[in-house]
Order: structure tokens, then sequence, then C-alpha cells
């Protein structure tokens, strides 16, 4: 097991260097480094400093090897905008980010599931029916369009919800967050529903297919030999083997949700990541961006290795081959 | 055809039955008017070819028939209880206690992802009212019954870390966990190689004899059985063409199905000579025509067997569904 | 020798049997509408909304079904410039398919090419090729049009690129998938025992049994590509004002949601959802229709 966790994360470090060089060639390559590191404002002497702090005055690979330096000591920059390291304003923001994600997740797991499971056991009920075709609906429509909806029947019609911003704050663990308070939870509905609604569309309709798969098996059949009652049937033997693939599911889109977080928190006014990166693109704020794509890569390969992980655990048949 | 008469104290008996497969492509007739009966002890091997609705037949007893099948008529009485009237929770509380059942291939059947300890004990609370302790004594009472050495370490192993045989040995041990009076064997050693084939074989007979308990062995293999069962129904197209006890059987078949299975196997005593072979194939049970399902593949066919034959009496419990049997061989 | 009827023929099977869906056929109808909307978009509207001179600024934010000064009357509304809804949503209509439609045909022509490049060849190439596709499939879209855009930097043709870009990948992958079951039919190998060259085996003998899910992938890459445009846009980095998407209808109109002048930003977003959800459910008959077919 310790063999296939160290292995796993020679290859993500392996990935980032990768990712990391195609970064830097990005922007220090094909764009021109001095525009992008260097406010457009800035005076002579601050334009030296700047050269000089880069390297960009040296060969590419020099440049590329100061890139890295800089990175592992979490300077990449002072933001245009800001006047603040680039990095510092990125990860300030990644728990409001995080915390919409994971209450994105936490939605798609309590409700997409059960519902999926209903599905799968009776597809031809009227109830799965409509579950499928408003998941199906859910699947093609544009995430920000759904938002906007959102707004508009629950914040402006009814009144029920506040349209954007984040609620109230509280310390936990040194970090802010606004689950904890009532208020930061009614801030927190909209646009976690609205995050999760792709996402439940997809694992209802996986759900549904696994469930009606592991139905069929002949295991299944098997514990209805051996006189087990349904609901055993269903919570232990359909669920585990269903839950496998949709865990893996779940972690990769975990990654996608962040990086669809950028339209909820637009949409929503949430102070997340994602909302700087639009606002730092339409006013080209470019350290801000080459940190925030380099937090992306960096979280999208630890999605990655953690879902490895949990994925090993829950089938026994991969762990022992790998110790075999 | 001659009424069985239920007597006293007999573990199954099965009554015209008839369970059919509903699809957009047809009703497809598996099981078409089969009947039998079991005393305790007694195995039945119901053999046929694939097709023959001897699987179909095993699942119907178990009530595992699933959409789009049904059964549409016919009795089943377990020990005198009609189990068709019977609640869907009677019948689960059958199942896997006193009706217990054995599989094809273990590896699909247990599930991958338990331990062999969770299934084993789950069988047993799922019909007990006991500890989990106990449970798993019984446990590795079970599994030490069957002859799987160092039961207790086994337990927590998965499915797949066992081999071929270990994994049947342990369905045949979740199978005697809760004393079954019943067990239906749906080609339990079709995927094991011979040597095991014949260790299990010979295990699951004398663990029947010493406990009393009904076996139906459900295969498609003739030699299998031979070691093994009491008495012979032959299933061909949904229908049982011949029954009889073992040696009449394979001594003498009378059925020209049947004649054809006993001679394709190869023996030492016909060594030389061809191998016959059955011509033709099963027809598609959606394509099945007036009169006798073998006909098209048979020698001895002519105008009468466009009607359907009934199960013609031969002797004392000895049936044959054919207007043209095979003369009796006597056998020294 | 007796042509066969068009319905026993493949093309004559697939579509006899996609019109058995009376939803395939209304959401085919309705692209058609809409595409036909788009086309004809300066002969249909009422109003040119981009001509300046043609605008009544009094007759801003009028609710749908109102008349303005003019005496015109706004079906849709108005936006804050007195842009009549209704057309600015025609002309809209008009930039999110083409950009949509021309992204993904360039899109299929590259990723299938390269999809069908590799799998004959073989080799270095095709792991290469799939090392990288599977690499950009395992990013959201999003984010990679995101990194393009800033790269290189907005416009109506880099929004294009980003779009070919970020699907090309899923032409290539299936057309490789597929191409990979045939490549070992036998015809194939008659066609390279009679010596054709590669173009003409992998373009007129691969390709066209490999065209059917493809035609499935770039239908709903169609959809996808007009969503992704919408999103950039409505996030406000996408195509420029001067060609203004649903998408940016959209977004102009959000700031009137909170005070309830809903109708800048509802109708072109009705019409964004039409379109897409139609392309979907076209997609998704599509595949029910050709795929049992491929399993054979």
């Amino acid at each position: 097991m310790t063999v296939f966790i160290i292995r796993r994360l020679l290859q993500s470090i392996a990935l980032i260097l990768v990712m990391s060089v195609l970064v830097f060639l990005g922007v220090y390559a094909i764009g021109n480094p001095a525009d992008t590191l260097i406010a457009p404002d800035a005076t002579e002497e601050e334009r030296t400093a700047v050269i000089q702090h880069f390297g960009l005055d040296k060969p590419l690979y020099a440049q590329y090897g100061k890139f890295l330096s800089n990175a592992l000591k979490g300077d990449m920059g002072d933001s245009f905008k800001f006047n603040e390291p680039a990095l510092k304003l990125i990860t300030e923001r990644i728990p409001a980010t995080l915390e919409l994600a994971f209450a994105a997740l936490f939605l798609t797991i309590l409700i997409g599931i059960p519902l999926g499971l209903v599905a799968g056991f009776r597809p031809k009920a009227f109830f799965s029916k409509l579950i499928m075709g408003v998941s199906a609906f859910g699947f093609s429509v544009p995430v920000f369009w759904l938002g906007l909806m959102m707004v508009m029947v629950f914040a402006v019609i009814l009144g029920w919800l506040p349209a954007s911003g984040r609620g109230k704050t509280v310390g936990f663990f040194g970090i802010p967050v606004s689950f904890l308070t009532w208020d930061g939870i009614r801030h927190m509905i909209l646009p976690a529903i609205n995050l999760s609604f792709f996402k439940l569309s997809l694992i209802i309709r996986l759900t549904r297919a696994g469930t009606q798969e592991v139905i069929r098996s002949d295991y299944v059949k098997y514990a209805k030999a051996k006189g087990l009652r349904s609901s055993r049937i269903v919570l232990i033997h359909v669920l585990k083997n269903t839950l496998i693939p949709i865990t893996t599911v779940l972690g990769m889109e975990f990654g996608r949700t962040i990086a669809f977080a950028t339209v909820t928190e637009t949409i929503f006014a949430w102070p997340g990541m994602g909302k700087l990166i639009i606002d730092s693109i339409s006013t080209l704020d470019r350290p801000v961006i080459v940190a925030y794509l380099m937090m992306i890569v960096l979280m999208f390969i630890m999605i990655n290795l953690i879902v490895d992980i949990i994925y090993s655990l829950l089938d026994p048949r991969v762990r022992l081959e790998e110790r075999a | 055809m001659k009424e069985e008469t239920m007597e006293h104290g007999e573990t199954l008996g099965v009554r015209g039955l008839k369970t059919y497969f509903f699809t957009k492509a047809g009703t497809i007739k598996a099981v078409d008017d089969v009947s039998f009966s079991l005393r305790p002890g007694e195995i039945l091997g119901l053999v046929g070819e694939s097709g023959s609705g001897k699987s179909v037949t095993g699942f119907s007893i178990l009530g595992l028939v699933d959409e789009p099948g049904k059964i549409v008529e016919g009795e089943i009485l377990f020990r005198g209880e009609d189990l068709r009237s019977a609640s869907e929770e009677r019948r689960r509380s059958l199942r896997g206690s006193s009706i217990a059942a054995v599989f094809q291939d273990p590896l699909m059947t247990l599930n991958p992802v338990l331990k062999i300890e969770t299934q084993m004990i789950e069988a047993v609370l799922a019909h007990s009212a006991i500890s989990r302790q106990e449970a798993r004594r019984k446990a590795v009472a079970a599994l030490t019954k069957v002859g799987i050495p160092a039961a207790e370490e086994r337990l927590s192993a998965y499915p797949h870390q066992f081999s071929g045989g270990m994994r049947q040995r342990v369905c045949i041990a979740i199978a005697l966990l809760n004393e079954p009076k019943l067990i239906i064997a749906d080609e339990p050693t079709t995927a094991l190689d011979v040597t095991i084939q014949a260790q299990i074989l010979h295990e699951m007979r004398s663990l029947c004899v010493q406990s009393e308990t009904s076996l139906i062995w459900i295969t498609h293999d003739l030699s299998v059985v031979a070691g093994l069962v009491d008495k012979i129904c032959v299933m061909y197209a949904g229908k049982i063409v011949e029954r009889g006890s073992v040696d009449e059987i394979l001594n003498s078949p009378r059925h020209p199905y049947t004649y054809g299975l006993i001679r394709s196997v190869p023996s030492r005593t016909a060594r030389g000579k061809e191998l016959y072979q059955i011509p033709g194939m099963m027809p598609s049970p959606l394509a099945l025509k007036e009169g006798c399902a073998f006909k098209a593949r048979c020698a001895r066919a002519d105008s009468m067997c466009e009607t359907q034959p009934e199960e013609f009496s031969l002797g004392e419990d000895r049936t044959c569904r054919c207007f043209h049997p095979h003369p009796e061989e006597r056998q020294e | 020798m007796k042509t066969m009827k068009f319905k026993d023929r493949p093309l004559g099977k697939a579509l006899t049997e996609y019109v058995e869906s009376p939803m395939a056929v209304a959401a085919f109808c309705v692209v058609v509408v809409f595409f036909l909307a788009a086309i004809f978009a300066s002969q249909i509207a009422p109003q040119n909304p981009y001509d300046l001179a043609t605008l009544e600024l009094l007759d801003g934010t009028l609710e749908p079904m109102s008349e303005g000064f003019g005496g015109m009357t706004y079906l849709l509304g108005t936006d804050e410039q007195g842009r009549d809804m209704l057309s600015a949503i025609l002309y809209g209509l008009r930039i999110s398919l083409s950009v949509g439609v021309i992204s993904t045909l360039l899109a299929f022509a590259l990723g299938t090419s390269l999809g069908l490049i590799a799998a004959y060849k073989g080799g270095r190439f095709e792991t290469i090729l799939m090392r990288i596709v599977d690499l950009q499939l395992s990013f959201p879209a999003l984010l990679i049009a995101l990194v393009l855009l800033v790269i290189l930097g907005q416009g109506v043709d880099k929004i294009v690129l980003a779009l070919v870009i970020v699907n090309w990948a899923y032409f290539a992958r299936s057309a490789r998938g597929n191409a990979m079951a045939e490549r070992n039919k036998e015809y194939i190998e008659a066609a390279k025992a009679l010596r054709l060259s590669d173009v003409r085996i992998i373009f007129r003998h691969l390709l066209p049994n490999v065209l059917p899910s493809i035609i499935v992938i770039a239908t709903t890459t169609v959809a996808r590509a007009i969503s992704t445009e919408a999103t950039l846009s409505f996030l406000g980095i996408g195509l420029p004002i001067t060609e203004p998407s649903l998408g940016l209808l959209i977004s102009n109109g959000f700031r009137y949601l909170l005070s309830g002048k809903y109708w800048i930003s509802f109708y072109p977003g009705i019409a964004l959802v039409i379109v897409i959800v139609s392309l979907n459910m076209m997609g998704d008959r599509l595949r029910d229709v050709l795929n049992p077919r491929l399993k054979r």
C-alpha cells in the first residue's frame, strides 16, 4: 500500500513539474514576460527591479530556474491592481471557494445518490422518469443560466434567500468559514445548489446505471437466494459496488467544480478564487493569473492523487494486486 | 402421466410447473409442464443442455424468476407448504435457511468487495437472532466441514484470494449454514477441473445422505451425475422427456434424446467405435412448433410425432415422453 | 443488381428509426427553426439592433408587449438603450450559432483526422497523441478555454480557436477508438493489398465506418461549444462587445435582474437553453439509433 502511495506521489510531482514548464512557456515564451510581470504604469526603477528579480534578461532556461525557485518560495509577482503578492491574494480566497465546492459535493452526495438508487431500482416508475428528465435537463443547460434563474426566482420573486455575497464568517482552526453561522448558510444555499446541479445530474445518471447493472449481477441474485432482506441487499451489496466508480467520478468532478466555481462566484458575488480570476483576466492582472493557474494545476493533481488512494481503499482487488 | 400422490414426508413436490418469459420478441415457454418430487435425503439429477429450462426450474422453486418471466401455472409444495401462494416475506425466510442454493461460478456469485466472513455471517443473521460471535462460530464450523483448512484465518479473506475449488466449497458451506432441507445446485462444478469436481460430488453426496437433505443437481453433464444422484429427470425444450432411477436411465435410455446423450459420452468399452452425435441443435424457444420438440433431430420420428407426446409410463417412477422409445436393454 | 430501397440502407434505417421518437423529431424541428431564424435574422427582425440610428433611447427598459414612442410594439421588451430584445436575440443567435458550428466543424476536421491517423499508423504517434488527449480531457473545458484566452487575447477568431482546441480531443478520442476496432478488419487489409495510398484508405474506407458515432459527438459538441462561448461571454472574457452573442446579452441584462427587469436576460437565456437542449436531445437520440448498429 505504501509503495502504491509513494509511486503515485512521485508521478504527481513529475506531472506538476511538467505543468509548471507549460505554464512558464505559455507566459514567458509566448507572451511577453515583461508585460506579464511589470505593471504598465511602473517607473523605470521598478522595471529594472522586476527584471532583475525574475531574471528576465537572462536566457530562457535560467528564467525557468528563477521562476521555479521563486514559485517555491511563494513569490509569483505582485498584483498590478492590488499591489500585493499574487499568491497571497489567491490563497486568501481559497477557503471561500473550497467551502462552496465542498458544500456542492455534499449536496450532490446527499441528493444525487439516493435519487439515482431509486431511479435504478424502479426505472419504469413515474418518479424515476421525472428524475431522469430533470437531470437530463440539468446536464445540458449552461450553469450560469441556471444561476440566473435561481436568483430570479428565489431572490427577486420569492425573496427567500439572498442573491449575493458570503454570509458571516467564523474562525475554524484559523480559517474563516461561513457554514457555521446561519447567515452564512443562508448565503451559501443558492450558490451551492447552482454549483452542484451539473454534478448532480451526472451522479444521478451514473448511480442509476450502476444500480441497474449491479441488480442484474449474479451476486445480487445469490444474495437473494441466501434469503437476505432487501434493505441489506441494497445498502451493503448494491451500494458498495456502485459506489466505487462513483467515487472516482466524484473526485474527478471535484476539480471541475472548482473550475466552474468561477461562474457561480461571478453570479452570486461570492468572494472566492473564481471571481478573482475573472476580474484579473478582464483587467489583465497577469501575475494573479499565473499564480491562479499554478494553484489550480496543483490542486488538480493533488485531487487526482487523493482519488486514486481512496479508490484503492474501497476496492480490495486493486489494493491486493499492488502488493502482489 | 401417472398421477404422483404426495407421500407423507415428501420434501418437495412440483406439479405441472409452467414458467413463461413474456418478451417483445414473443413468449418463451422456458418451463412447460414439469413435475417431480423428492423425499428427504434423495438426490435428483436434472439434466439437459442449455436452453432446456433446467435452470429456470431451479429458479422457479426458489422464487427468483425475474421480469419478464413469470410462473403461470403449477404447484410447488415444500414439505406440504404451497410456495406459490406464500407471501414474499415467507419465501425470503425459507431461502437460505430451509431451501439453499449453490450456483455455477462462485467468482460471480460471491460479492468481490466483501469479505467471506461478512457474506457468511449475514447468511446466518438473516434467519436467526443470534449474536455475531455465535454466527461466526457457525461459519468456521461450516468451512471446516467442507474441508477448508485454517478456517478461522480464511474468513477474513476476499473471494478472489481463494482458488476455484475452494471458492465453491465456501458456497457449499454457506448453503449448509442453516441446515437446509433442500439444496438446489445449478451447475456447481462446471467451472472446476475434473479432479476437484469428483471430490466435491463425493462430499456433497455424503453430506446429504448424513443429514437427510434433499438435493437437486442441475447439470448438462451426464457423466457427472452417474456417481451422485439417485434419480434423473432429462429435460428438453422445457419439458421432461424421460425420468427414472440413475441405473435405469444410464443403462437403458429409452427416449431418443437420452439415448443420444448417453451414446455420445466417450467410454472405455466403446473404444474404437465412432462417437455418436445427435444431429442438429435444440430449436429456438421462440420457434417451437406443434408436436414433439425433438422430432427434427430424431431418426425415429414419423407422422405420429406431429402431436405432442405425453409422458408415457414405463414402470414405477419411470416415464418417457415419446411415441417410439428405444427398446429396453438388459444389462448383466 | 437491384439497388436497395432507401429505407433499407443504413442511412435510411437510421433515419427511419430516428423519427420514431416524437421528442427527437420535435427537437430537430426546433433546431431547424432556430437555425433558419439566425440565417434570416436581418430579414425577420423588426429592427436592426446595432444601427444606432434606429434606436429610440426613450424606449429604454420597456416591458415585453409594450408600445414605444415610435409606435413599435416590442414583443420581448427592450434593453437600457431601447434595443428591441427580439431583434437582439435574433442577431445574437446568429453569432452564437455560427461560432458554435464553425468551431465544431474545425474541431471535427482536426480531431477526426488526427484520431484516424493515430489509429491507422499506431506506434509512438498514437501513444503520444492519446496521452495528450487524455491529459487534456482530464482538465475541465472551461479552464482550458480560460487559459487559452489569457494567452491568445480576445476576439472572435481567438474564441473560435480556443473552442477548437478545447473540443478536438473529444473527436480524436472517439475517432481513434472506433478506428481501432476497424483497422484490423479484412476490408482494410484488402485495401492495403491493393496498394491504395494511406490517405485514400483512411478517408475513403476507415472514415465512413467511423462516421456514425462521430456525428453523435458532433451534435453534442455544437451544443457544448455554444454553451461554453455563452459562458465565457457572460463572464466578460468571451466575444467582444462588437459581436454580441446571446451570452453577452444575458450578461448585459444581469444587473437589471435584481431590480425586476428580467426580460433583458431572461429571453436571450431561454433562446440559448432551447437551442442547447434541443441539440443535446438530437444527439441522444442519434446515439441510441446509431450505436446498436456499431455493436454488430
